[in-house]
């Protein structure tokens, strides 16, 4: 063992990337590290190692009540059965289930410990002393105040604190109204956030995928004659942005608004009409409530008509969101 | 060590910033440190309990001020230093090179070496090993000891001199306390169990509960 003297001040001095890439440089003279392994490491992290292998999991637990069984008597065991690439030899996983009563919520109060094989690396937040810090002493206040998810008092939370090569996953409960969902569909519901435990898919509870779950069970429990049916993409997104600003408004201030759009217009073809109405509507609502300036809307609808905005910015894990990104810094 | 990094039950640290961030590695040399963690115990230079606990030797103002991966990337050098693989001088001589601007990194291809890091990270990982049986049985009630040794514990503050009630028994794990100074040794397991008003006191929410996995010498039988 030797001594690193003055290492503290070595590492105030220079930026992390200097320092980075000075280990870097070195290690690979040393022979300890190769130009494709970090490569290769680095691809491995960003494209195949994330929450699917947890949600496959949690999927199969819903549909199979003896695997379910299984997983939680024998969280490494039961996940070994499955056809899914994870690495037990470095990790246990426990499985901790939530119910009506109870809810599970992971944290590692002293590094970043996290169930990985499973989930993928950890979240940024997860990682932070303000999550770490109060997911043990006030657990119920963090989940309302940071997460939006707002426990009956009587809900006991349930707390682990990874403090062991042994980590803690959550199997949330399967989601009202999903009883005629294949395992594969019920795999794109499991968020990653909700085997964290600081989303609860069930009861309504806003979810890591901005609520989409739930609003498409919301639509799903809808009689048939009441569905919204749409003709384009953006009779939908008028229609959901209406439905999601309204959430903590009264729905009868968008509703006047509709109402007198569908009084002034006198188009033939009801069903577009019918979404333009609801769309001036929408505008009216967001300028007038003060959600929105108009000069605003007006430039941002501009530079969609002349091509040089579109929506592909606004869709997770769309391939085309970077390019747009960049496109914009260049106005 | 009582560090800065054992938070849990701290007040005052403010909002959790929740914003998502689409990258898993938000800067290059951020995946570059996460490689090199890698080499370091895939190489059996460092463990992980002795690289968990290079980073909570860090000055409480620094560590609190890194960034995550900055973190990650002190602890890893530190340790390539002390153990000898990596000279100090050549390591702030070739920094600064990179902070002027004035170096490039190598490079060199060789593509067995990752996975003969993996089977090294295997190793590097707690291995569940056989051991003495163990003490305390499920549903006993037990008391962390004022276990609070100068070098590296997983045992966090918050718990300490609190009684709990043992959950499960986990079979024999790594002891980290010894594994991060360089001794191996193995010894049972425990989740316990903690209630709320043993933890926090007036202030605690009732309704909750926290368990911890605790190692055998962390824990006395509570007094009946």
């Amino acid at each position: 063992m030797t001594e690193f003297e003055g290492f503290d001040d070595y590492a105030r001095e220079y930026d992390p990337e200097a320092r980075a890439r000075a280990l870097q440089s070195l290690l690979i003279e040393e022979g300890l590290l190769a130009t494709d392994t970090v490569d290769e490491v680095i691809a491995t992290y960003e494209h195949e190692i994330g929450p699917l292998n947890g949600a496959r999991v949690v999927a199969r637990a819903w549909t199979d009540d003896e695997f379910r069984e299984r997983l939680l008597a024998d969280g490494t065991g039961a996940i070994e059965e499955m056809d899914v690439d994870v690495d037990t030899e470095t990790m246990e996983v426990e499985f901790v289930e939530n119910d009506d009563d109870t809810h599970n919520l992971v944290v590692c109060t002293l590094c970043s410990c996290y169930p990985w094989a499973v989930l993928g690396l950890p979240p940024t937040w997860y990682k932070t002393p303000e999550y770490r810090s109060r997911a043990v002493r006030d657990p119920r206040g963090l989940l309302r105040e940071e997460f939006d998810l707002d426990l009956a008092e009587d809900v006991e939370i349930q707390v682990f604190d990874s403090t062991s090569e042994l980590r803690y996953a959550v199997l949330p409960q399967r989601p009202p109204g999903t009883e005629n969902h294949s395992e594969e569909e019920l795999v794109e519901l499991v968020s990653r956030d909700s085997m964290i435990g600081v989303d609860r898919l069930a009861g309504g509870a806003a979810a890591a995928d901005g609520g989409r779950a739930a609003e498409r069970d919301r639509l799903a429990d809808l009689a048939p004659e009441d569905r919204p049916t749409f003709e384009a993409p953006w009779q939908a997104r008028a229609f959901a942005l209406a439905v999601a600003l309204t959430e903590d408004t009264p729905w009868e201030r968008f509703q006047r608004r509709l109402v007198s759009e569908v009084d002034e217009d006198a188009a033939p073809d009801p069903e577009a009409a019918y979404y333009r109405q609801w769309l001036r509507a929408l505008e009216r609502f967001v300028v007038e409530g003060g959600l929105l300036d108009a000069d605003a809307v007006l430039d941002r609808v501009a530079e969609f008509h002349a091509g040089d905005r579109t929506a592909h910015e606004f869709v997770d894990g769309d391939p085309h969101g970077h390019a747009d990104h960049s496109h914009d810094h260049a106005h | 060590m009582d560090g800065v990094h054992d938070v849990g039950g701290m007040d005052g640290f403010g909002p959790v910033d929740t914003a998502e961030h689409e990258d898993t590695f938000h800067e290059e040399w951020e995946g570059v440190t996460y490689a090199a963690f890698l080499a370091g115990l895939g190489s059996g230079t460092f463990g992980i309990d002795a690289f968990r606990h290079s980073i909570e030797r860090l000055p409480p103002a620094d560590y609190l001020t890194a960034s995550y991966y900055d973190r990650w990337a002190r602890g890893i050098a530190r340790l390539f230093v002390e153990r000898g693989v990596l000279d100090a001088a050549d390591l702030r001589e070739r920094t600064a090179a990179f902070a002027a601007g004035e170096a490039t990194v190598p490079e060199r291809y060789d593509p067995d070496l990752l996975s003969e890091l993996a089977a090294g990270v295997n190793e590097a990982y707690d291995a569940a090993g056989d051991g003495s049986e163990p003490r305390f049985e499920e549903g006993e009630r037990v008391v962390v000891r004022n276990h609070n040794p100068a070098g590296h514990t997983r045992c966090p503050g918050y718990v300490r001199r609190a009684e709990g009630v043992v959950r499960a028994s986990r079979g024999h794990h790594t002891l980290p306390d010894a594994a991060a100074h360089g001794e191996a040794e193995t010894e049972p397991l425990y989740s316990v169990r903690f209630e709320p008003a043993e933890l926090w006191g007036e202030r605690a929410d009732r309704a909750t509960a926290v368990s911890v996995d605790l190692w055998e010498s962390y824990l006395r039988p509570a007094e009946s």
